[in-house]
């Protein structure tokens, strides 16, 4: 009995144990989300399916969707190929994958499932949790393109539905709910042609497939029942003008295809066999000729929507050229959509943030017509995809509808049928290109004043610096006076914020609302704004202690040049737009801090024009996001841009002037009124160039008029092999120790050189004989060069190895991360440069001693970083972006060149580790403990006010902030730190010394009477 | 009893002459022979010679020789003689020689404190820092001691002896990892070298 007690209590001790699980899933579990905080993102949303089918189809449906409203989601692909589900009411992300490396063909919501199409893989998912039913290979072998299409087949009289998936070689019929394969059909034939393009659309009784083979300029049609693999029609057309089936839009029966010269030609899928021009009776009523900047198919029915180059949008009913086509002209900027037999039509005028109507119209009385104006910022830019759906109200009897769009800068907004917005995701924050951090402006008054004045000039200066700061206190306040009734309707309308971002303050709404008024230097500066550049031209800055935009802005178009008309029939094809330079990069520079209090900051971005391809500069105040003057187009393509170390102080302005390099080697300056700071007599600029695999390095010659800089190129290398990466040390990095102390106290002196550069090139290994399986081997070779004199410090060679390597060079060493082909895992190497033992040698040292350690890294990583501190006297850290999606905190002490195989007592006194070949991997050392960060593009960090303690920011498809301490915090007392227990015992000490010598002045007194 | 006395005090102004004070020199002058009882008027005393006795009082004192060990004169003054010059010179020594016969003591404590950075060692060796410093600050009335025909040399030794002390203290330091004795010591104060050229750029944009 005794013995059967026991267990009971044991039993319920361990389910109480279990109960208290959630409360100890991580460690120091109050500190989540204190100094650190996610947002997370899918990305430019490009196949949309929502949950709730259009109100208009079978009775099952609209049963099922009555029953479930509460769980009302949009599933989304986007280009970061990212599978997601998103709550309709929340904007929530309810669940979310990341699928493999390859462009989502589509996704169908079919039979209750979710299916996607993506390298030739079709799955299905369930749509509650995101779990993986089944998975289906699509492709025999393996293609090389990964095209593909997915279209769900619903037969309107029995219950059969049909899931079709096909490559452009095959096609797979497969049953929605069990993932039975019903038949498979070869769609290539053995005809020797090389198909890689595909789309196809579902017909009445079935599926039509197009494949395309551009090489050939070969277009097939084929058309097969729902029953059997055995095609109906097949056709091959010749369409040797096509570039590619993306210019090509497919219905019912209909294929419309655009031609260079940019007219329509259509091509009936049951009957023809040769593509038509637009039958002039059609283009008279249509009142455009074209040329047609892009057709689109817009809701089935053969229903066209076609685009001119001055933006006017048409819609075009074509029924296979038989029954007589009819047109329907629209105003520029307009979306048509069908849902049903409900029409939306959303007009907008400009360039977007100029007013958005949406009209929605029924030819049934299903859905009320109404019209209804949608309010956006302008910072959105134009709307780019409308989708929308309609849906059953909750009693039955009447239908309501919903409107899901993303804007052009990638973000999703959510409407309601009466233009209020739901939600916003701003999921142009997963295209972030370039971060940088400005401090906040200091309160402090000691940074008014300019060193080196005169005692009169600087005592004014800070006469007027402090009323200045006065009235700019005053406005603030009136400000917020003003904006607090307004400022609650506003961050509903503008700030609804996506929910899985932290819940913000009170005060974080109205900041946003009046600008940057509570944006104030903290004590340690730990709090800051990080300025971020989008891919789609987008500007923001997010606030580093919340993750919150404090302002967002679209960079600006440039005012059309004249130069730039006589390129108008190129801008004609595509609408012109503000895009990253090449290789995607799109740098900013902070050309002026906050540290100059009466001037405001400024911060210039380095974009293009995809029109003309002009690059483009545009300035702006990093602190409040208004711009300064206009975007200007520079007439000439840019080799490389270098901002200057350091203001120029003759003018009072403090800009550090931006030195641009065009390809006709002239330098100009940015702003173009700024003259160089004095003491620079020479600048140096390199130029890497995948695509030659050449470096060049440039001497900016500077004359004393500074009337015409020019730049004379110094040296070339051609360096024969791909460059994978390149890495060079941060220009503001500060080096606090120029030697490390060895074991019998000398000094091995740093090769501290600032002007390397990393460079890493992939080639074919010659060495290493090729595996039995698979391709042979390659190396990996990095490089260290001067960039002034072109010399190479240092190179080595890793045989049968290959990328993704990741560079990351601090101080006076460089570690990288690399994939060892022959040994399947990855290896993390580190040199260290040294100088040499004595101070004299190290000072006209030209060929470092390096020293070389390579470790085996159990996990694959993405990334590199390197803290960084403010002085350069705390430790460094290394840090890891893992694909597992975790960040890790490697200290530096691990990668050492020096760890020895064979410990004395002298490299004990050094303190260094013995050699072991892995590196340690702990747990605790992971900065972002369970919140995963997928698809890590780069990690920045930036140095704080405390010497302990840095920054780091993680972008990619989910954004990551927090602090990063090397070396523990050592100049900040913990949080229980005992004050009171310390005050108390030193107030004891004075009081009982006081005391003490009190009683000792007495006792020499009696002893003196006695 | 009362020859133990007369020794008692004729000795006391000796002991006070060879303290070399001043004090106790003046305290010895002013000491004088207070009472003497004549014991041999008592011995040779008979009864039909009492008158006689009395009237030849004068006479019998001239007359008797003096017992052994007395003295007529008051105990002379100590103070007044001349002092021995090989015993100052030997006390001169041995104040020069004090910190040199200290130096193998010092060294076996040093010895036995170990090289580590420690509360005790430090102590220590700010012990063996400390002696040899108060003790040249303290030279003076030192010196005003030592006189005599070698005080130059034996002031030198004294000295000589307090450095050395101090040289132990240093080289304790020393061996200790006190002293900024190696390039490393130093590293902090060299400046990182200045940037003369400045380049930057990157991929072509």
């Amino acid at each position: 009995m005794g013995i059967k007690k026991n267990k009971f209590s044991f039993c319920m001790l361990i389910f109480l144990l279990f109960l208290q699980m959630h409360s100890v899933l991580a460690l120091y579990e109050d500190e989540i989300g204190k100094h650190d905080w996610t947002r997370q993102f899918v990305g430019r949303v490009q196949h949309l399916e929502f949950d709730l089918p259009a109100g208009t189809t079978t009775k099952q449906r609209s049963q099922q969707l009555q029953g479930g409203s509460s769980s009302r989601r949009l599933f989304v692909a986007t280009d970061h190929n990212v599978l997601a589900a998103i709550g309709l009411k929340s904007s929530r992300i309810i669940w979310r994958h990341f699928l493999e490396d390859a462009p989502v063909n589509g996704i169908k919501l079919c039979d209750g499932a979710l299916f996607s199409m993506s390298n030739g893989l079709l799955r299905s998912w369930s749509t509650s949790r995101g779990i993986l039913n089944y998975e289906i290979s699509v492709q025999e072998q393996l293609e090389a393109k990964f095209a593909g299409t997915l279209t769900c087949h619903e037969d309107p009289d029995d219950d059969r539905s049909l899931v079709f998936a096909s490559t452009a070689r095959r096609l797979v019929a497969v049953a929605p709910l069990t993932g039975a394969l019903e038949w498979a059909a070869n769609l290539d034939a053995g005809s020797g042609e090389n198909h890689s393009e595909v789309t196809s659309f579902p017909n009445p009784d079935g599926l039509t497939v197009v494949t395309f083979d551009p090489t050939a300029g070969k277009m097939r049609l084929h058309q097969f029942g729902a029953e059997s693999g055995v095609a109906k029609r097949t056709a091959t057309v010749k369409a040797e003008w096509l570039t590619s089936l993306q210019r090509c839009a497919i219905s019912v029966s209909t294929l419309a295809c655009l031609d260079p010269a940019g007219s329509v030609r259509l091509l009936s899928l049951s009957s023809g066999s040769d593509f038509k021009p637009l039958p002039p009776s059609l283009v008279e009523q249509l009142g455009h000729a074209g040329p047609w900047q892009s057709v689109e198919e817009i809701g089935g029915q053969d229903l066209f929507q076609l685009t001119t180059n001055s933006g006017a949008v048409v819609a075009m009913l074509d029924a296979s050229l038989a029954t007589g086509p009819t047109g329907e002209s629209l105003p520029a900027g307009s979306l048509l959509r069908y849902r049903g037999q409900v029409r939306f039509l959303l007009r907008q005028q400009g360039d977007g943030g100029g007013g958005v109507t949406l009209e929605a119209s029924s030819s049934s009385s299903l859905v009320a017509s109404n019209k209804i104006s949608l309010s956006f910022a302008s910072h959105h830019g134009r709307v780019s995809q409308l989708y929308p759906v309609t849906f059953v109200r909750k009693g039955g009897s009447s239908y309501g509808y919903r409107v899901v769009m993303t804007t052009r800068d990638a973000d999703l907004h959510a409407f309601d049928d009466t233009g209020e917005r739901q939600w916003m995701r701003e999921e142009s924050l997963a295209g972030i290109v370039s971060v940088e951090a400005v401090d906040l402006p200091s309160a402090d008054e000691d940074e008014l004043v300019t060193p080196g004045g005169s005692v009169f000039s600087s005592f004014a200066q800070r006469l007027s610096g402090q009323v200045h700061h006065f009235i700019h206190v005053l406005q603030h306040l009136m400000l917020c006076w003003r904006a607090r009734p307004a400022s609650q309707a506003d961050s509903l309308g503008e700030f609804g914020y996506p929910d899985e971002a932290p819940a913000p303050p009170a005060s974080a709404a109205s900041s946003s609302g009046s600008g940057a008024g509570s944006l104030i230097r903290d004590e340690f500066n730990l709090h800051k704004l990080l300025v971020v550049a989008t891919k789609d031209g987008k500007l923001a800055a997010l606030d580093s202690a919340t993750g919150r935009s404090v302002w967002r802005l679209m960079i600006p178009m440039p005012a059309a040049a004249a130069a730039a008309e006589g390129t108008a029939a190129d801008s004609a094809r595509t609408e012109a737009r503000i895009e990253p330079l090449a290789g995607g990069q799109m740098p900013l520079y902070i050309q002026r801090t906050t540290a100059h209090f009466p001037l405001e900051p400024m911060a210039t971005v380095l974009c293009r024009d995809s029109s003309t391809g002009r690059p483009v500069l545009f300035s702006f105040n990093p602190i409040t996001g208004i711009g300064i003057g206009l975007a200007q187009r520079l007439q000439s393509r840019l080799l490389q841009a270098l901002l200057v170390p350091q203001p120029s102080h003759d003018n009072g302005q403090y800009i550090r002037p931006l030195m641009l390099l065009s390809d006709t080697l002239q330098v100009t300056l940015y702003p173009a009124k700024t003259a160089l700071p004095h003491g620079f007599k020479s600048l140096n600029l390199y130029t890497v160039d995948r695509d030659n695999r050449l470096l060049q390095g440039y001497r900016l010659r500077l004359t004393e008029q500074q009337q015409q800089m020019s730049a004379i190129s110094t040296w070339r290398l051609a360096l024969h092999e791909p460059i994978l990466v390149t890495a060079a040390r941060r220009p503001t990095e500060q080096v606090h120790s120029v030697g490390r102390v060895l074991g019998n106290r000398h000094v091995l002196y740093k090769y501290l050189n600032p002007n390397l550069l990393a460079v890493a090139t992939l080639a074919k290994d010659m060495v290493t004989p090729a595996p039995q399986i698979g391709d042979a081997y390659t190396q990996i070779t990095i490089w260290l060069i001067d960039t002034v004199s072109g010399r190479v410090v240092a190179s080595a060679t890793h045989h049968h190895s290959s990328g993704p390597v990741s560079l990351v060079h601090s101080e006076h060493w460089l570690v990288y991360s690399l994939w060892n082909q022959k040994q399947r895992r990855f290896q993390l190497s580190v040199w260290e440069l040294f100088a040499g033992n004595g101070l004299r040698d190290c000072m006209n040292a030209t060929q470092p001693i390096v020293g070389k350690q390579s470790y085996i890294l159990p996990a694959p990583v993405q990334h590199l970083a390197v803290s960084q501190t403010e002085r350069g006297i705390t430790a460094k850290s290394v840090l890891l972006a893992l694909r597992s999606g975790g960040i890790m905190e490697l200290s530096k002490a691990f990668l050492d060149p020096r760890r020895p195989f064979d410990m004395t007592p002298e490299f004990q006194e050094e303190g260094l580790m013995p050699y072991h070949p892995e590196v340690p991997m702990s747990t605790q050392a992971i900065v972002n403990y369970n919140q995963s960060l997928h698809r890590v593009e780069g990690m920045v960090t930036v140095p704080t006010g405390l010497e302990s303690t840095s920054l780091l920011f993680v972008h990619g498809t989910d954004l990551f902030c927090t602090r990063v301490q090397p070396s523990k915090m050592f100049d900040v007392l913990k949080a229980d730190f005992d004050y009171a227990f310390i005050a108390a015992v030193t107030i004891g000490m004075i009081i009982g010394s006081f005391v003490t010598q009190r009683l000792a002045a007495r006792k020499a007194l009696f002893r003196l009477w006695s | 009893s009362c020859e133990a006395a007369q020794s008692a005090m004729r000795n006391e102004p000796t002991a006070a002459a060879a303290v070399p004070n001043s004090a106790s020199l003046a305290a010895a002058v002013g000491i004088r022979r207070r009472w003497a009882i004549e014991f041999s008027l008592l011995h040779h005393r008979s009864p039909a010679s009492q008158s006689r006795h009395y009237d030849s009082l004068s006479t019998a004192t001239a007359q008797l020789a003096a017992p052994a060990g007395y003295m007529d004169r008051p105990p002379p003054l100590a103070g007044g003689r001349e002092p021995d010059g090989a015993l100052i010179s030997k006390r001169g020594w041995d104040a020069a020689l004090g910190p040199l016969k200290q130096l193998p003591m010092n060294l076996f404590i040093m010895w036995m404190a170990g090289n580590s950075v420690s509360i005790f060692p430090i102590m220590m060796v700010l012990m063996l820092f400390m002696r040899p410093i108060q003790a040249v600050f303290a030279m003076q009335a030192t010196f005003a001691q030592i006189e005599g025909g070698q005080a130059c040399l034996q002031r030198f030794v004294y000295l000589i002896g307090n450095l050395a002390v101090l040289a132990l203290a240093v080289y304790k330091c020393h061996t200790m990892g006190l002293l900024p004795t190696y390039e490393s010591d130093w590293l902090s104060f060299v400046d990182s070298p200045r940037r003369t050229e400045v380049s930057g750029g990157g991929f072509l944009l």
